[in-house]
């Protein structure tokens, strides 16, 4: 932790919440960083409260030498996590929004003729949409563990100390997510062949 | 092969997953941070320190003693075979077993 977080973080331990607000202002871009790839957009910014407030009410608990941005960082995280939960457990398919767009993108990534899409910036649309449809299929933990690791290039250990998992629990689940992935997309690229 | 799509693909859904990093989300909510946490009230905090759980014991002592006290009176008065009475009408009787009206409390 540097020497201005630490003395902010013992100010405000020590009832000084307006300092809080230092830490607030140097940390929300990271912490917005993490969220908004976590999450849909209309949910950014009041789970950015969420994170700050639970930071704020969990100040004493971080040992002094702790890594402030690494503690923050597994407070969003975890916050994500406890968002998809809750949205799994009501979660509703509505009916598949994906086009042919979608589906021809799948066929020529898994073909050779991916150099067609190289250029193409106008894919990256479809591209989104259709993670976030594969994504949508997947409970909260594969989800998580799929765009932690697999996404954004944490390591295992990364990964586990982020969501305070065990190591083993998410490599199994890395392992796991991405073939459910792969299946998904496949089994889309093969609903398109049967349909031709 | 195989592993050459995979990576390909990899590629390509990280590079779509990076670029929501880009999505412009506003400030105002930093405001709404700051006034909850002004308006917690002091103490809120949650605690690791160990001193704090000293003062918890020390606060309901007198009461556990008091309590303790009791129980052992009403283990005296009742008997000390207590535990194997109880433990022999449930297996008697599972499905009517009552520990209220044990107690005397029904």
């Amino acid at each position: 932790m540097t020497q201005f977080d630490a003395e902010i973080v013992r100010r405000v331990i020590n009832g000084d919440s307006d300092a809080f607000e230092h830490l607030l202002t140097k940390y929300s871009d990271h912490v917005l960083k993490i969220l908004k790839k976590h999450l849909p957009y209309q949910q950014v910014e009041e789970t950015a409260q969420v994170v700050f407030i639970k930071a704020y009410r969990s100040l004493p608990t971080l040992k002094s030498r702790g890594n402030f941005k690494h503690w923050l960082s597994s407070i969003a995280v975890k916050t994500c996590y406890d968002f998809w939960r809750k949205q799994y457990r009501n979660r509703e398919f509505t009916m598949s929004s994906l086009t042919e767009k979608h589906r021809d993108w799948v066929e020529t990534i898994m073909s050779d003729q991916s150099s067609r899409l190289e250029h193409e910036k106008t894919l990256q649309k479809e591209t989104r949409e259709l993670l976030d449809w594969a994504l949508d299929r997947l409970s909260a933990r594969d989800k998580m563990v799929l765009e932690l690791v697999y996404l954004e290039g944490f390591s295992i250990k990364e990964a586990a100390e982020l969501l305070g998992w065990s190591v083993a629990n998410v490599k199994i689940r890395s392992f796991r997510s991405r073939k459910k992935l792969h299946q998904l997309l496949a089994e889309l690229s093969e609903s398109e062949e049967n349909i031709i | 092969m195989k592993n050459f799509k995979e990576d390909r693909l990899q590629k390509k859904l990280a590079a779509a997953y990076f670029e929501k990093e880009n999505i412009k989300v506003g400030q105002r909510w930093h405001e709404e941070v700051m006034s909850h946490i002004r308006g917690l009230t002091p103490g809120v905090l949650e605690s690791n320190d160990p001193s704090l759980f000293n003062q918890v014991v020390r606060r309901f002592a007198v009461a556990a003693c008091f309590f303790a006290v009791i129980l052992f009176a009403y283990a005296i008065q009742a008997g000390l075979n207590l535990e194997y009475e109880v433990a022999e009408v449930f297996i008697e009787n599972p499905a009517e077993f009552d520990l209220a009206r044990i107690f005397g409390l029904n």
